[in-house]
Formats: C-alpha cells, structure tokens, sequence
C-alpha cells in the first residue's frame, strides 16, 4: 500500500513542497466544508508523505473543496493546499479512483461549451449536466424564477474566432498527449 | 478622460447584466471611458485549471493578448475572471517555458503578461477616490446598515501579493463608507458562498450561503454588499436554494454608488431577493 514515490509525484506536479507540513492543522481549523469531508486535510497531506496514495486518491475530501483557498492563505510552510487538493483530482480521474464524479463532470461540461462557443453557454451546460445525471426536474422551479429575471442566458454567446477557440483546445491536447509519451 | 479596456466575462453578459448596467451608470457619472475587449472569451474560471492547468492558462491567456493589443489595463469586474487573469498574467511573464507554451498554443496571438489586470474596487478609487464620491453623492444612505462581503477569490490570489489584504481587506469598506451607508463590522469578509457547488450539491451552497445571511441578519443590517457575481448570484438564489427564513437583499458595490448618485437603482427587476424596502429607506439629500 505505501508508495514511497506518490510523495514525489505530488511535488514534482504541483511545485509545492508538500513535505514540509509539520501539522499544524491551520488548514483543517480554517476550512468551510470540513464537515462534509471523510478525512481532514492535514490528514491528506500527511497521507502524501506517507505515501498512502489509495487513501488518498479515493477520499471524498478532495472532491468537497470549494477551492476557496482560505487553507492555502494560511499555510505557515506556504503550502497551497487547495492546488495540491486540485492535482490529486487529475490523478483520481486518471486512475478511475473518484469518490464522486458530478463536480469532474459539470467541469468537462462547462468547458466542452467554451471549447465550442468561445464563452459559457449557461442554459447549455446546465440542460447537458441534468440528462447527464437524468434529473431533469429537480431545479425547475429555481431555473423559471432565474429566467423569469432575466438571469440564464437563453442562447449561446458566440464568439467570433470559434475557429482559434477550437484550435487552443487542440493544440494543449495535442502537447499533452506528446508530453505523455 | 481615461478609457479602461473592459473584460466583461460570461457572468456581466448573462446573469448579472445588472451589474454591466449599474456600473456603466456609475462609470459615466464620473467619466471614466470603457472599450470591451473585442472578441473576449471565457477565462476558463475553475474548470479550466482543474480539468487541465494549461487548457486554464491558455483560456485566460487568449484575452490577456487581445488586452495587450489594446493598452496597458485590463478591468475585469468579475472575481473569478479578475483571479484567474492576475495568476495568468503573472505566470506567464515569470515562466519563460509556460509562455513558450501557451504561446504555441495562441498563435497567431502572443501574449507576454504585461497588462496591468485591474478589479472593481481598484478601478474606483484609482479613478474616482473616496473624497470625490462623498462631495458628488445626491442622496442620504445614512439609515442603510449594509455588511461588506469581499467572497474568497478577489484577494486570496495564490503566490503573489494581492491589492489589499488577503484575510482581512478593507478597500471596499471605505468607498461603502463614502457613499454614506452605515457600515457593520462583521466576520464573514472572506466567508466562501458555496462557489461553483450550486448545481452538483446544491445543499453544501445552501448551508454556506445561509450561514452567511443568518450572520448579517444577526448584526441587523439592511443589506450585503459585494463586487462578485458568483456570491451575489449563490446569497440572492437563497429562496430557491430552499431558505425558508427571511433573506436580506443583496448589492453589487456599484448598486450602493447608484442608490448615492442617482436614489434608485437600474437592477431592481433582476434581484431575486426584493430590494424595494431597502431602496425606501433612500432620502434625499
């Protein structure tokens, strides 16, 4: 179980130096959802260094942050604990890990309709979201009263170089998949 | 006259076209000029950097060029869209390899992180200044008791320093305090709205942004007051959210400088949460 090579993993694609956590808890003390979390997040870093990348990769707790960043603000080692919490999803979903799937899927969503209009399509990415997880009626009444003020946006807003746009997604797959190899 | 290159972002065009109309109001009374940046796209808010880092990098990155084509300030009202280009910017003109990267990725655009990204706060009093509004405002907001509600990303900017504060700001507070309003002391500044949850939890926004109003309730104040989009659009959805209580209405900054200007406010129709008893309380001067 332990994988002495997470550690460096984490650091190498992050930038932070997750090491030098001495638990403080300020991360944990400050944070707005940690009651919606299955482990604390001083716990996750220190579950980084020990090297328990399944404890990790298949907590509930890095699908819970907001991303305000409140943990990473108060960092006394300078740790952005939110960035760090950010890369871990990248790996879950790599490794088919994921506690939760509904937050990686409104992200891809949300971006699938800047990758095609150039801006956030709202009503676009909310209709695809609700068939995503077939419940379509559940905010009917919240999405009337925001049409009803005028607060959704009907159509999409296209941009004019939908063509770039589509080009800049391409181009960053494409690297990806380069760098990858 | 000075005219602010302008980055609406998805929110000012849609959900908050209030906030375009109050500050355009309020813009032109002290003439300050604004160009939209042609052909603007989104700047890959979180789901950008968190699906991929550079697809975030490159989505703000793309309007930081158009930006660099045009002038040397960026005013980008939104929290998120004002977050995510400040980190941009800054990455890009320190990191020699990212910007080769997203460079290849813009071309033909290029962008080099030289435009100075700028907020709502910084534009007024860069431009206008606390002892301008309180000699131009029409209207006593003597008996409005409002809360300042900065929300998390419009300080909290990660390895670099922010324009005020991070945990503790008040820049807000003192152009509140010029228009007149009576102004609370309170601590939920930089208490987080539920953010980006309101459709994939809806309860976890529904307890974070209550929290929030249960709080400015308890110090009675008349209102909330922010600059950003997103925690305005999660305290006003409150009703829907499934609130039963009573929900105090909640103001974009601007909206306080309309009611001291001009004693109403443009957006009254889009508020969610009523304004009307609040606006009431407006005297003039």
């Amino acid at each position: 179980m332990d994988d002495l090579g997470f550690l460096h993993e984490v650091e190498k694609s992050t930038g932070e130096k997750v090491s030098t956590c001495y638990q403080c808890y300020k991360c944990t003390a400050g944070c707005p959802v940690v009651a919606d979390m299955d482990i604390y997040p001083h716990r996750i870093i220190r579950h980084i260094i020990l090297g328990n990348r399944d404890t990790v990769l298949t907590s509930k707790t890095i699908w819970t942050c907001l991303q305000c960043v409140t943990c990473s603000v108060r960092c006394p080692n300078d740790i952005d604990v939110a960035g760090v919490f950010d890369a871990l999803r990248k790996i879950s979903v790599r490794e088919g890990k994921m506690a939760e799937k509904d937050t990686w899927r409104f992200d891809e969503i949300f971006l699938e309709s800047v990758r095609r209009h150039g801006r956030l399509h709202e009503m676009e990415a909310i209709l695809r979201y609700k068939i995503d997880k077939k419940d379509l009626f559940s905010d009917t009444k919240m999405g009337m009263g925001m049409l009803k003020k005028g607060r959704i946006g009907l159509l999409p807003h296209n941009i004019k170089d939908r063509k770039g746009m589509k080009e800049i997604f391409k181009k960053i797959e494409d690297e990806k998949v380069r760098g990858s190899e | 006259m000075i005219t602010l290159t302008y980055y609406p972002g998805c929110s000012l065009k849609t959900s908050s076209r209030f906030y375009e109309e109050s500050f355009k109001a309020v813009f032109s009374f002290f003439g300050i000029g604004h160009k939209e940046l042609e052909d603007w796209s989104c700047c890959g808010a979180s789901a950008g950097r968190t699906i991929d880092e550079r697809i975030g990098y490159a989505l703000a990155a793309r309007n930081l060029a158009l930006a660099e084509r045009e002038g040397h300030q960026l005013f980008a009202p939104c929290s998120a869209c004002y977050n995510r280009s400040m980190i941009t910017n800054s990455n890009i003109r320190d990191d020699r390899e990212l910007r080769e990267e997203i460079n290849k990725a813009l071309y033909p655009l290029q962008c080099t992180g030289t435009v100075e990204v700028k907020n709502i706060i910084e534009v007024l009093h860069d431009h206008v200044g606390i002892e301008t509004i309180a000699q131009r405002i029409s209207y006593d907001l003597s008996s409005i008791r409002v809360v300042p509600y900065y929300g998390c990303v419009l300080t909290r900017i990660m390895k670099m320093d922010a324009f005020d504060d991070k945990e503790d700001p008040t820049s807000m507070d003192s152009l509140i305090w010029s228009s007149g309003m009576e102004l609370l002391n309170w601590p939920y500044k930089m208490e987080c709205c539920g953010a980006s949850k309101t459709l994939t939890n809806k309860d976890m926004t529904l307890k974070l942004s209550a929290r929030i109003m249960d709080m400015a309730l308890s110090l009675k104040a008349d209102a909330i007051v922010t600059p950003c989009p997103l925690c305005q659009m999660n305290l006003d959805l409150l009703p829907y959210l499934g609130r039963t209580e009573k929900n105090l209405p909640v103001l974009f900054l601007t909206e306080v400088l309309e009611l001291a200007l001009f004693g109403t406010l443009k957006g009254t129709g889009s508020h969610i949460i009523p304004v009307d008893e609040m606006v009431k309380k407006v005297k003039k001067q």
